[in-house]
């Protein structure tokens, strides 16, 4: 099989499956084995240690587990990905251009930064109502606010995109 | 005693009432919204009824609704839970008026200690020292900045009606004033149908801590102790102590001496929690009482061997108090988590979703209180609280060793919690020497990377973490193939088809 690389707690690893019981890690061989119980509830065992994982949520390129009480979000890649997004962050010079999205369902409250507008990382952005608390949502990078897509007073599902940050 | 007991309420709390209705053999009668039709809390009890829409204003605050059904299905009590109607002074007026009994303190105590600046009125007449501030309510801007000029910043704006954190703001400087009060306003409107503020003098870096007080129809006043409940994440608190560590014997005795004083002067009976901060010299301030049962109770339950819950009814039923004061001895350190479907990462949002799969950790002295399980549906409409995990042990640093083993032991899949956040303050070095205040999230959390160190990372568990993402990016249908471990089927022959 093909190597996978998997960044956990911002630390890359090489993963290669041998077989269904060898693994390499970095250039380490582990033995392991991998069962499920369903497609929530999963048993690694690693050397001599048995594991209970349980998938939080998975994408294409995310999957978020928990595990002995620890949360980890792993980002995955194959090779193929992983050389495409080299390409591509050479392309753009590594700048981030993102959509902020809303992280829940929620009524969106006021909107406290205009466009264009430079933004810190971690400034707030605007007012989401939900449970009957106002939560700001702040912004994932710095940069400039492109774009608001929504207005104040208007109902967001969880997704909706909120603002463009470049 | 009760023949039937309508349950206003959902969730852990719903069922942890159902369980001592049926333990007091009190038929339990449940009521559910759209959404919940299948919940823990509808399934367990001993009857459940439709009350309406999801919205909790069509159904779980729907006073007339619930009054009318319970009339209408003869239920001689109701009781409340926390949140929701449970401290609306009207609709206990209301349950009173109709011959029911209302399972908590009368309407008129309610009353006198719902208004939060009336009650800080009522405290300071009965010699109940109040942090300094406003016992008036304010209802303009230019009122505020004049009373914030004269208590000084930093103050703390906080909603008349309020509670849970809403309406609550921090304010340093009179630029912020502005923006703040009229953000108080909106949340308190909100939440309470009021949007008067009242000012308080910011104590800085306080611990949270709170009485429980049990009292019966007869005018006997007992306190069950001392909880700490400084844990708090946007003014909700996350994890909750009792005994406090920072009280000792003789601050003890003055704070529940005027607990019982601050019971008193309401007149108060049934279970009730007084809330106090207590700076670092131990001088301590009344913040509020809650006229209900508190989420945290299971902590003084577990130290005090009183089940509070029966207590609760036995009292709203007309008998007198259980025990004495002097029956009671704190029997342990016992410790509450709760376990919130949220995002730590993200300012502590609440997440909504389907539990995947729910494992709950057991053991001696583990005490698990739930609205959930495998299947459940985490909607937007109501809080995000799963579960509460209670531990108890001899000494506080066992308590949490024991906590932390067991929120290893918790699995629960499909939806993100804080379950890992909570390790992380089961860890931090002022949490374990008990010296922390309220601001211990904001101030060792916050600020940094959250995710990220601590020690609780370890490499074996980081190559876990990459081996099954690695699989799972692979072979994404591993659970569909052959490798299942539960497919041999020993009772086949039991099997029908």
């Amino acid at each position: 099989m093909n190597e996978v690389f998997v960044t956990v707690n911002g630390r890359e690893r090489v993963v290669k499956f041998i077989n269904s019981d060898k693994v390499i890690i970095d250039g380490r061989e582990f033995r392991y084995d991998l069962s499920s119980e369903n497609e929530f509830h999963y048993f690694l065992r690693l050397n001599k240690k048995t594991f209970d994982i349980t998938k939080v949520a998975k994408d294409k390129n995310k999957i978020a587990i928990l595990t002995e009480g620890n949360y980890f979000e792993c980002k995955v890649q194959t090779k193929l990905e992983k050389n495409a997004e080299t390409i591509l962050a050479h392309s753009e010079k590594s700048h981030h251009k993102e959509d902020v999205v809303s992280p829940m369902p929620g009524m969106l409250l006021k909107i406290q930064k205009n466009e264009n507008d430079e933004i810190a990382i971690g400034e707030p952005v605007l007012i989401l109502e939900a449970m009957k608390m106002e939560n700001e949502v702040t912004s994932p990078y710095s940069g400039t606010l492109k774009k608001i897509y929504v207005r104040e007073n208007t109902p967001v599902e969880k997704g909706t995109k909120l603002f463009r940050i470049e | 005693m009760f023949k039937k007991i309508l349950i206003a309420n959902r969730g852990e709390i719903a069922v942890r009432i159902i369980r001592a209705c049926k333990e007091l053999e009190i038929i339990s009668a449940s009521v559910y919204s759209e959404v919940d039709k299948y919940a823990l809390h509808t399934r367990l009890a001993d009857e459940s009824h439709f009350i309406g829409e999801s919205l909790p204003s069509e159904s779980y605050l729907n006073q007339n609704k619930i009054i009318e059904l319970a009339k209408e299905i003869n239920a001689d009590a109701i009781h409340p839970g926390y949140g929701f109607l449970s401290e609306n002074a009207s609709f206990i007026k209301k349950v009173e008026t109709s011959g029911i009994v209302f399972i908590g303190p009368s309407s008129h105590s309610v009353e006198l200690m719902g208004s939060k600046t009336a009650a800080r009125d009522l405290m300071k007449r009965n010699g109940v020292p109040i942090v300094p501030g406003t016992t008036e309510k304010i209802s303009s801007l230019d009122s505020a900045k004049k009373n914030a000029k004269e208590i000084g910043y930093p103050i703390l704006l906080k909603a008349s009606a309020g509670g849970g954190g809403k309406g609550m703001k921090r304010v340093f400087a009179e630029d912020e004033l502005e923006a703040a009060f009229s953000s108080a306003q909106r949340e308190a409107l909100k939440a309470f149908g009021d949007d008067a503020i009242y000012i308080e003098k910011l104590i800085e870096n306080p611990k949270h801590i709170e009485v429980q007080i049990i009292a019966d129809k007869f005018g006997n006043y007992c306190h069950l102790f001392e909880r700490e409940c400084s844990v708090q994440r946007r003014h909700q608190k996350v994890i909750e102590e009792a005994p406090s560590s920072f009280v000792d014997v003789e601050t003890r005795k003055k704070l529940t001496t005027t607990a019982i004083n601050a019971a008193r002067a309401c007149a108060y009976y049934n279970a009730g929690t007084i809330e106090f901060l207590m700076d670092k010299h131990k001088n301590f301030f009344f913040l509020e009482m809650n006229t209900r049962l508190q989420v945290e109770h299971p902590v003084t339950e577990f130290i005090s061997g009183i089940d509070l819950v029966k207590e609760q009814i036995k009292i709203a039923s007309g008998e007198k108090l259980s025990f004495k004061q002097d029956d009671l001895r704190i029997l342990g350190y016992a410790i509450e988590c709760r376990v919130y479907a949220e995002d730590p990462e993200n300012n502590f949002l609440p997440i909504t979703g389907t539990v995947g799969y729910h494992r709950l950790p057991s053991g001696p002295n583990i005490r698990i209180d739930r609205g959930i399980e495998t299947g459940s549906e985490v909607s937007r409409f109501y809080d995000p609280l799963l579960s509460k995990i209670s531990v108890m042990e001899k000494r506080r640093e066992e308590a949490i060793k024991r906590m932390d083993i067991a929120l290893n032991d918790y699995l629960i899949a499909g939806i993100k919690t804080n379950i890992a956040f909570l390790k992380r303050i089961l860890h931090n070095k002022k949490f374990i020497g008990g010296e922390y205040s309220i601001n211990l999230i904001e101030e060792d959390f916050l600020s940094a990377e959250i995710g990220a160190g601590d020690g609780l990372f370890n490499e074996e568990l980081e190559n876990v973490a990459a081996i099954f993402s690695a699989y799972l990016k692979q072979q994404p249908q591993i659970h569909s193939q052959a490798k299942k471990v539960f497919d041999n089927n020993k009772w086949t022959e039991l099997q029908y088809e």
